[in-house]
């Protein structure tokens, strides 16, 4: 382990980017930087990719072999940090020997909890620790690691390295956009999800019932099953999940939760206020009114599915890669009696065709993403590569992974999980149907700043008015402290958009 | 003492048995509850206690995670930190209770206040000053980083132990030609050995239960038990199950070790009783 | 004071203390010095390792953040001094209460004894996930206990009235038995002459147990209530992490999970060093009035 000593000591007087050598000589303080405006700092903690879909240049060599190319690197030891506990991830794990007698490359997986990934992964990086090679990250946290990757366009670009047979096409559009920041791609993605809603088919047909097209008849359905010790549906609530617990039916009515320069619009303009407040109203009613198991507001998404694998409720609305534990007879009540449907869309009237106004919320996908602290960066793309590959992803499917990011082959194993025909459909989201998230480096903060408002109304403390106004308060504070709006001007959308405005982060 | 009355004896026999079922009914819970499927988890209450156990659990922990090299590590830790703050604490206690000199009552108060201070503000910067040594993920970091909080508990109880201690016992050896460490070594220590074993055993069991520091400043090479046991509760089930079966095989060596040495342990608290 | 003796010698022999001492104090010095020196850093300037370009000293803007602009601060603070008031002042009436029973003899009790100190010695990840289950409301063994009492479907740890409750339950359950063991010692450290001479004044158990016993352990007694609350207040994270994640909204989120969540799970280094301080300053005061509370008591 070759560490650089003065690196750490740097820490004191100059900045954490100076050290990184992100950013050559750019100090300023804060205050400053609050009056002088310059945008490329929060820039580059914000940037989103800006512009359309990426296309990096791809070498094609005839011929290549994965054991060819690792030639060179023969011998090496590829550290990946891993989030622990995805069936995903434990499937991998299995192929693992394969690569490794294929190349000569070692590998060696640790795991981490998911919700402690983030923190000790910043950690670990923001020191200049060259523990790991390779991060497991979720896209939705990227931005906040930007700084500190090593983008693999350049390998892409090297005909010993890359993979003609890769196909990085079919990858979906929006895995490629989430794992692509600043006209670099930083990550080719190997498990992606969207939100779905499970319901009991058994239950539905006994009941003469169709899963529920808008809101309004998913809580009508929810007090219907919730009798006898049954419950209807199965609210997420903890911090991490209640944001996007109550987000999901108000951009489906047509909200958004920011306007183009970060502000937080919950309450603003009126519309999205009623919008906001009918969702808030929806969950709290569910919640207060014991469709959901007791103990829901404090439910992990993982808790969620675990309850509803117990076989007594009606309806989970869930990410995708968590039904695989569902459809496990091993683990599971109610494998092979789940139908799967998109979740509804508007308060009581569907939204026309599918066409949501605010859209579906967002897709996610997970990737690793190379340090730049790595000394071993062509084995560890190559190992990315191959965790991504066609060859790779297939057996995953196989071995029963419920989240493939390909879209091939979730055309080819449809039959596989029930739930695989909307993910198809949902990999094809772009622009309008799927949410404009922006993709900021304090994400997780935003989101925790929302969800204490959300968890505040649940539990009684504060009105649904209150928790929206509140939320939307407290948000906006916390954009200020961190850089993003500074005195009366504004931001521009390319820092907070994956979608619109051009490409660059603008100097203003 | 004072004949006790009726009301005492049933009072105290009622609390005692309230007492006990609330402190034993956790641990039960714990233990049946490593014996069973995921399945077996959910079933409900009426089967808590009721249900065909298995070894399954166990055989999944052992199966994905390098268990027993995490319970060694956790020994190692542990057993090293304690002698380290034992030697060193007594040593500092020593000073502290045998003379009298000016600061002593600050410093007495600065060595406690290191155990005051939040291990939150402390992980980070030891993890920058370990990354920089090269200690990140070794059992040595560690020792050091859990001496950090024993050291200041081992001075406190020791210096009130040796307070209870009669100066004139070493005095009397000094004076037949003993030096000063000598008539510690042979005096003192010997009549404190209970209590050196029962702070001892507490150093053990804080830093065998210690979780941020091992969080922070461990990987995979010295990672302790503890760190392991959430690693079960992830974001897509929990693994109560395995939490438990993993809390079994980690507070087993703890309660066993505590059991053998509980006598020791009130009686080395005690230790002021020789005073007079 | 007993044991004491004041030496005026020499120099060599003044240093005496410090050939002791020194040891300790390089040890413990540079594993603090640095860390608060580090903090002192963090708190003035801004450092958020997300947003590395931000930068520079704001020790002003900071405290505004923290103490002004954000109830949530004052919400932790009353919710961290709740919690360690309650907490140690349960355990110590408890740990008391069977202390004394322990410490009169009754059949068994060597055989019960260390049964009552098991919980002490369990892992508080393990103990928070036990209590997390217990309570959960679904198929949790209390909620069983409560439906057959006729409450259906509780679940403490998600109703903000008791989510607190069951935090401290399942503190109180960890480290009673910590008070329990030093209650105990400090009682069997006792002389026994007084006790007898209060006997054949005729005094009753009661009074003897108030006027005599309590008085003679002040010292245990003070180093057990001065430990507790500085490990409620800076350790009962683990529990609360497990148990709760702070939850539901922000009842149970101390002081220490604030800090821990600014600092590991925001990146805001500056605001988590800021909090931590403060708990830092805090505790200085609690335990200083604590002990000095004690010892005027004692009246010396």
């Amino acid at each position: 382990m070759n560490r650089d000593t003065k690196q750490m000591m740097n820490a004191f007087g100059k900045s954490l980017a100076n050290r990184m050598g992100f950013l050559e000589e750019v100090s300023t303080s804060r205050r400053e930087f609050l009056k002088n405006s310059s945008m490329l700092a929060a820039g580059f903690a914000a940037a989103g990719v800006g512009g359309g879909i990426l296309r990096p240049r791809m070498a094609h060599a005839e011929g290549w072999t994965l054991a060819e190319a690792a030639k060179p690197y023969s011998g090496a030891t590829v550290r990946v940090s891993n989030l622990a506990g995805y069936p995903h991830n434990d499937f991998m794990r299995a192929l693992i020997p394969e690569f490794e007698s294929t190349t000569g490359i070692k590998i060696q997986l640790d795991s981490v909890q998911y919700g402690e990934a983030v923190g000790k992964h910043m950690q670990l990086l923001a020191t200049g620790s060259d523990e790991y090679d390779l991060y497991n990250i979720d896209s939705i946290w990227f931005p906040g690691y930007a700084p500190y990757m090593e983008p693999m366009t350049d390998f892409m670009a090297d005909p010993k390295l890359m993979d003609p047979t890769f196909d990085y096409a079919d990858l979906s559009v929006e895995c490629q956009r989430t794992n692509s920041f600043l006209d670099q791609v930083y990550m080719f993605s190997n498990m992606n999800t969207f939100p779905i809603l499970a319901y009991r088919k058994d239950w539905y047909g006994e009941a003469g019932l169709k899963a529920p097209v808008t809101w309004k008849e998913l809580y009508d359905q929810a007090a219907h099953f919730s009798k006898d010790g049954k419950y209807g549906y199965t609210i997420h609530g903890q911090r991490t999940a209640m944001m996007e617990m109550v987000t999901i039916p108000f951009l489906s009515m047509g909200g958004t939760v920011f306007d183009d320069y970060l502000h937080p619009t919950f309450s603003q303009p009126a519309e999205n206020f009623e919008n906001a407040k009918l969702a808030m109203q929806l969950i709290r009613d569910i919640y207060q009114n014991k469709l959901t198991p007791p103990g829901s507001l404090d439910f992990e998404l993982g808790e969620a599915s675990a309850a509803y694998a117990q076989g007594n409720i009606a309806m989970n609305l869930n990410w995708a890669m968590i039904f695989a534990v569902q459809e496990d007879p091993a683990q599971s009540k109610v494998a092979g009696k789940n139908g799967y449907a998109w979740a509804p869309t508007g308060y009581d009237k569907p939204a026309p065709n599918g066409e949501v106004v605010g859209g579906y919320t967002r897709l996610a996908s997970f990737g690793l993403g190379m340090a730049k602290s790595s000394a071993n960066k062509e084995a560890a793309y190559l190992f990315s590569q191959w965790l991504s590959s066609p060859g790779t992803q297939e057996k995953l499917v196989q071995a029963g992974d419920a989240g493939p990011s390909r879209i091939k082959l979730l055309e080819k194993y449809s039959e596989r999980y029930g739930h695989f025909p909307i993910l198809l459909e949902s990999t094809k989201l772009v622009g309008k149907k799927l949410w404009d998230a922006p993709k900021i480096a304090n994400e997780r903060q935003w989101e925790d700043t929302v969800a204490i408002a959300f968890q505040d109304c649940m539990i009684g403390k504060i009105s649904v008015e209150e928790a929206v106004v509140k939320a939307d308060k407290d948000v906006g504070k916390l954009m200020r402290q961190y850089g993003f709006y500074k005195g009366d001007k504004e931001y521009p959308k390319s820092v907070t958009s994956n979608y619109k405005g051009t490409p660059k982060v603008e100097l203003l | 003492m004072a004949p006790k009355s009726r009301a005492y004896w049933i009072a105290c026999y009622a609390i005692l048995a309230v007492y006990g079922v609330f402190t034993l009914l956790p641990i039960a819970y714990l233990i049946v509850s490593s014996f069973k499927t995921q399945q077996q988890i959910y079933d409900g209450v009426a089967s808590t206690f009721w249900f065909t156990p298995t070894l399954d659990s166990y055989r999944f922990i052992f199966e994905t995670k390098p268990i027993l090299q995490m319970l060694t590590n956790t020994a190692i830790v542990s057993v090293g930190s304690t002698l380290f703050s034992l030697v060193f604490g007594t040593i500092a206690a020593y000073g502290l209770a045998r003379y009298k000199f000016r600061g002593r009552d600050d410093l007495a108060f600065y060595i406690l206040s290191i155990r005051m201070f939040p291990p939150i503000v402390a992980a980070l910067p030891i993890f920058m000053i370990f990354n920089s040594l090269d200690l990140l993920d070794s059992k040595i970091g560690l020792i050091i980083a859990y001496t950090s909080f024993n050291l200041p508990f081992v001075v406190w109880m020791m210096t009130g132990f040796i307070k209870s201690v009669p100066v004139q016992l070493e005095e009397a050896a000094m004076v037949d030609g003993q030096s000063q460490l000598g008539a510690i070594r042979d005096i003192l220590i010997p009549v404190l050995r209970p209590s050196i074993l029962a702070v001892g055993i507490f150093c053990i069991i804080f830093s065998w239960n210690e979780f941020l520091f091992a969080l922070i400043l461990t990987k995979s090479q010295a990672k302790t038990l503890p760190v392991a046991i959430p690693e079960f509760i992830t974001w897509t089930e929990v693994g109560w199950n395995y939490v438990a079966a993993a809390g079994m095989v980690l507070v087993a060596p703890v309660l066993v070790f505590s059991f053998l040495a509980q006598r020791y342990m009130v009686r080395g608290m005690s230790m002021g009783a020789i005073k007079d | 004071m007993p044991g004491e003796k004041i030496y005026r010698a020499p120099l060599h022999r003044r240093l005496r203390p410090l050939f002791f001492l020194s040891p300790t104090l390089i040890i413990l010095l540079s594993i603090t010095f640095f860390p608060l020196l580090y903090s002192l850093y963090l708190a003035s300037h801004t450092v958020i390792l997300t947003n590395p370009m931000l930068e520079g000293w704001s020790l002003q803007d900071n405290l505004r953040e923290v103490f002004l602009e954000s109830p949530e601060y004052w919400d932790s603070f009353v919710t961290t001094l709740i919690l360690v008031i309650s907490v140690v002042a349960i355990e110590f009436v408890l740990g008391l209460m069977l202390a004394y029973f322990f410490f009169n003899s009754f059949r068994g009790r060597d055989l019960l004894f260390p049964f009552f100190l098991m919980p002490m010695m369990l892992t508080p990840v393990v103990v928070g996930t036990i209590w997390r289950f217990l309570f959960n409301g679904e198929f949790g063994l209390i909620a069983g206990l409560l439906k057959a009492l006729g409450v259906v479907n509780y679940s403490i740890l998600n109703e903000p009235s008791t989510a607190l409750i069951g935090v401290v339950i399942a503190d109180v359950w960890q480290w009673t038995p910590f008070m329990l063991l030093l209650l105990l010692a400090g009682m069997r450290a006792l002389p026994q002459s007084p006790f007898e001479a209060a006997q054949v004044d005729g005094a009753n158990s009661f009074q003897i147990f108030r006027d005599i016993m309590l008085p003679m352990m002040k010292p245990i007694i003070v180093i057990a209530l001065l430990i507790r609350t500085i490990d409620a207040f800076n350790r009962m994270f683990d529990i609360i992490y497990i148990m709760t994640n702070g939850g539901p909204g922000r009842v149970t989120e101390t002081l220490a999970v604030m800090a821990f969540r600014s600092s590991f799970e925001y990146f805001f280094m500056h605001q988590g060093a800021i909090i931590a301080l403060s708990m830092l300053v805090l505790i200085t005061i609690m335990t200083k009035l604590l002990s000095r509370f004690m010892n005027v008591q004692k009246g010396d």
